[in-house]
């Protein structure tokens, strides 16, 4: 199973700075980015797009604002946004103002020698409608040098020389925009596009060298609302700025908008296909030399004490070279099977691969079918059959990596029962003390908040797949209880009392449990959880899950009884208790695209589904999105109206260059309401079982001779 | 003339070669950092010899290699751990590793690109036979995004005649070939000195990928 790690990773600006050493050369080549983090001049947008797969961090501040941005290109033609913006001193009672908005957009036509670049892009289309507008915009390069671009805007994109809407030719009603229905936000205010009046806004962008562009914009955005409260002063639709790219891929730009604020933004862009190292930096692999050195080796040669033991032991230390567990062992003259737990590779087939030459450099020469079980807690997952002539043929073969993998079997392994298990492997017993660091996001009065200390976590394996676990923690410092959130919801305060649970824990029991996990059956995979579960609920947790080994498709059921603990988060329960459980299906659609819906009801009691979609790079790194629909009105859900959010997943590997299970992720919602909020039960089986499964492993194969 | 007094060579280390160009700071302590933070279990041999090199370095078997990535500066030394056929698979004191095929590099690991295999079979019969001529040559490259990218490439050989090197045993006369190579998007020089007397390649330059570039390798031959 991959360790996941919460956070840590943020789409905090330093972390991008950090990348941005790692990452040099993942820029895209000219697509320059507006103070809303969007391709753009200095505010206004332009047509043009980030490279397929790209993740741009904008960080900008005009005037009283200050907006942060990630910007992901969805696929070549589309691209989504996420962004938290404050103003300083814009609320009523002179407090700033926190806002989060969501973009899309869509790359419509690419630019040819004779047509320009045409997008269309919705900007705010789901928030309170701060920033609401749409946009048809147009580029067009002119020249090596020089890009030119104009367009047409609605609703905050009009707020200029603005005329009736064109498109009152096809309707009349798009002449008028509806007004008041801002509200709690979250809403997809399609009503509200494309209609009341319209500006045309425009600029050029001069690149003067490989690094600095210069740019000039005519803006239709007059910032009403600051304007009124006096927080900006805009006297001019003309904004000017340049912007300097430095070697390690940072943006910085400076610009005047308005005619008197001044600007500045700092951007950068990565790429998930590029890691820091590209080949990683972990040690070589053993070569597979001559099998007959191998008939005169000490622990083959019964004369001198060898045998299937003494062999074991080689492998064994071999295998923990390579941070493998060795679980079981079976030898016959012309076979062997390992069973392993992988601990260190992110990419499953890699540790597959070390396995196999482990076996192949230690075993006797007459041994010709290699035989690795992956395990996980003891549970066998799969087996991947490979002959080891065809390692040994293939081990410097340019296409090694496609051939192997042509050759080499990969099977469910749901019949491999104890036989052949290491003796003394059982009980295991592991602890450790660490430091832990939590963040909460998006309070509206203080952006992030966290909290820290130290953390203690332990297990206990007395057979496969039994396990006790715990985990308490110790919050030494931190402003999560400063917070004055009480909740106001209408619905049962299942997540809402997350402040409260802060300020009346002390030591922390956050999991306390006891956990199975079995094969039921070919393809599928069982896992009972009973204890206290997570923070805020205790109780029993049952999950089955099918999923053939080659398979795009994979379902799932899981139940929960599930009772609400006390605001100590010690042993004590309080008096509202569900039965929650959801059916899902999960499918890999290619191209690294990944999509999961959960059908069932929620901790709240709440019917209705989630529907995420993620886009997974081959390496791992993983950028989502989901959204949760259930019979919660959005007037009982309250702010945000649906629960939704954003997620990233960085593999440390893709940071360091190291090989390593450990996934920093980081969820984003808006905001954390009671409807649509699943259990957060520990281990579900899908992510578990996935990495050792044949399509993940098929798509790490590049590593296999790693 | 006098014996020169000889100078113990000593293997370095090259496994922070790879990262060291891209990151800066001290990396022993951000290594320990994140494996506190984040619980990842310690490398046994996270400092000093890697547990595979030292019954290589016991057995005395040369020569030794001294590679020194041409970019950064930073050199190590390799010993021969295993031979199949043409290719020898050279292991470095710190764990990573260099692949030849006749002395002509095939692969690379944990250094690098992520060379993972190559077809230089051509260049090598070309560059040992002191033929001047047009060969193709194909390398295998891990991507940044783990997919293996074959590439081909076509080269020119030519055989520029004799020169005398010096290598820690001596003066060795030696024949230069200098091997130019282009695909649509990549070009790279290498340069093989091939000992006249011993038949095989004692020196040589060769491109090892994008990532780090040019290796300078020089046979050692007292260690």
């Amino acid at each position: 199973m991959r360790r996941h790690t919460s956070a840590f990773f943020i789409f905090a600006f330093g972390t991008a700075s950090a990348l941005a050493l790692t990452n040099a050369s993942a820029q895209s080549d000219r697509t320059t980015l507006s103070t809303y983090g969007t391709p753009g001049l200095i505010e206004t947008p332009t047509a043009r797009s980030l490279n397929d797969g790209e993740l741009a961090f904008t960080s900008s501040l005009v005037g009283p604002t200050m907006r942060n941005t990630v910007t992901f290109q969805i696929l070549p033609g589309v691209s989504g946004s996420f962004r938290y913006t404050r103003i300083d001193g814009g609320q009523a009672d002179g407090s700033a103002n926190f806002d989060r908005s969501f973009d899309i957009s869509f790359q419509l036509l690419d630019e040819t020698d004779l047509r320009p670049a045409v997008a269309l892009g919705l900007r705010d289309f789901l928030g309170t409608g701060l920033y609401s507008g749409e946009y048809l915009v147009a580029t067009k390069q002119i020249g090596s040098k020089l890009e030119v671009t104009g367009g047409i805007g609605w609703g905050r994109f009009a707020g200029r020389d603005s005329f009736t809407n064109p498109l009152g030719i096809i309707d009349d009603r798009f002449e008028t925009r509806p007004t008041g229905t801002g509200g709690r936000g979250g809403k997809v205010e399609a009503g509200e596009w494309f209609r009341g009046p319209a500006s045309i806004f425009g600029g050029l962008a001069y690149h003067l060298n490989d690094q600095t562009t210069l740019f000039a914009e005519y803006s239709t955005d007059t910032y009403d609302r600051e304007s009124n409260q006096g927080l900006i002063d805009i006297s001019s639709p003309l904004n000017v700025g340049v912007q300097y790219r430095f070697k390690n891929g940072v943006d910085l730009k400076a610009f005047v908008v308005g005619g008197n604020e001044i600007g500045a933004q700092v951007t950068y862009v990565l790429d998930p296909a590029k890691r820091a190292n590209p080949g990683g930096r972990e040690t070589a692999p053993r070569p597979i030399g001559s099998r007959r050195d191998l008939a005169l080796a000490d622990w083959n040669n019964s004369a001198r004490g060898g045998g299937k033991d003494a062999a074991q032991k080689v492998l064994d230390a071999r295998l923990a070279e390579d941070g493998l567990i060795l679980q079981g062992f079976e030898l016959s003259r012309t076979r062997a099977t390992v069973r392993i737990e992988n601990t260190r590779f992110g990419a499953g087939a890699q540790a597959a691969g070390r396995a196999a030459r482990a076996m192949a450099t230690t075993l006797p020469p007459d041994v010709e079918e290699l035989t690795v079980i992956f395990q996980n807690k003891g549970v066998p997952i799969s087996r991947i059959v490979t002959k080891r002539s065809d390692l040994e043929d293939l081990q410097y073969d340019y296409d090694g990596s496609w051939r192997s993998y042509s050759r080499a079997s990969i099977e469910d392994a749901f019949d491999a029962d104890r036989s052949g298990e290491v003796v003394d492997l059982y009980p295991v017993f592991d602890y450790g003390l660490s430091p832990y660091a939590s963040f909460s996001y998006f309070d509206p009065d203080e952006p992030v908040r966290v909290e820290a200390g130290a953390q203690f976590k332990a297990f206990y394996r007395p057979m496969p797949g039994l396990t006790f676990a715990g985990q308490l923690r110790y919050p030494l410092a931190g402003n999560v209880e400063d917070s004055d959130r009480v909740s106001d919801s209408l619905i049962e305060p299942v997540r809402t009392n997350a402040v409260r649970y802060a300020r009346e824990s002390d030591l922390e029991i956050n999991k306390l449990t006891a956990e199975y996990q079995f094969r039921p059956g070919k393809d599928l995979f069982g896992r009972v959880t009973a204890g206290y579960l997570e923070n805020m609920f205790g109780g029993v947790s049952a999950e089955l899950l099918w999923y053939p080994t080659g398979s795009r498709l994979a379902l799932g059921a899981e139940i929960n009884y599930a009772k609400q603990r006390d605001f100590d988060m010690l042993f004590g329960f309080q008096d509202y208790d569900v039965v929650t459980g959801h059916a899902s299906a999960y499918y890999d659609f290619g191209n690294g695209f990944l999509g999961q819906i959960d059908a069932g009801r929620y901790l709240a009691g709440d019917w209705g589904a989630t529907v995420a979609l993620d886009r997974e790079f081959n390496n791992g790194f993983r950028v989502g999105a989901f959204f949760t629909l259930t019979d919660v009105s959005s007037t009982d859900f309250g702010e945000g109206s649906f629960d939704k959010g954003i997620r990233f997943e960085v593999p440390l590997s893709f940071l360091t260059g190291k090989p390593s299970k450990t996934i920093l992720n980081q969820t984003i919602r808006p905001v954390q309401r009671d409807g649509g909020a699943r259990l957060n039960v520990d281990n579900r089986l899908h992510r578990q079982v996935r990495d050792a499964r044949g399509k993940e492993l098929r798509d790490g194969w590049g590593r296999y001779l790693r | 003339m006098g014996a020169l007094p000889a100078m113990k060579w000593k293997f370095g280390i090259l496994a922070g070669a790879a990262f060291s160009l891209a990151a800066c700071g001290n990396q022993s302590f951000q290594d320990r950092a994140i494996g506190l933070m984040l619980e990842e279990p310690n490398l046994a041999h996270a400092a000093g010899q890697f547990p595979r090199f030292a019954p290589l370095l016991a057995a005395k078997r040369g020569p030794a290699l001294d590679v020194q990535i041409v970019q950064s500066g930073l050199r190590g030394g390799f010993l021969r751990e295993s031979t199949q056929g043409t290719i020898e698979s050279w292991l470095g004191n710190d764990g990573v590793a260099l692949i030849f095929d006749r002395g002509v590099l095939h692969g690379t690991r944990g250094l690098g690109a992520g060379m993972l295999a190559s077809d230089v079979s051509a260049s090598a019969n070309a560059i040992l036979a002191g033929r001047s001529g047009e060969v193709d040559r194909i390398h295998t490259f891990l991507n940044g995004n783990d997919i293996a990218v074959i590439r081909a490439y076509k080269c020119t050989i030519v055989n520029e005649g004799s020169e005398t090197i010096q290598l820690d045993s001596g003066a060795t006369s030696t024949r230069r070939m200098v091997e130019t190579c282009f695909s649509l998007d990549q070009s790279f020089k290498n340069i093989y000195w091939v000992d006249t007397s011993r038949g095989r390649i004692v020196q040589s330059r060769q491109w090892s990928g994008e990532f780090v570039g040019q290796l300078a390798i020089q046979t050692v031959y007292n260690f």
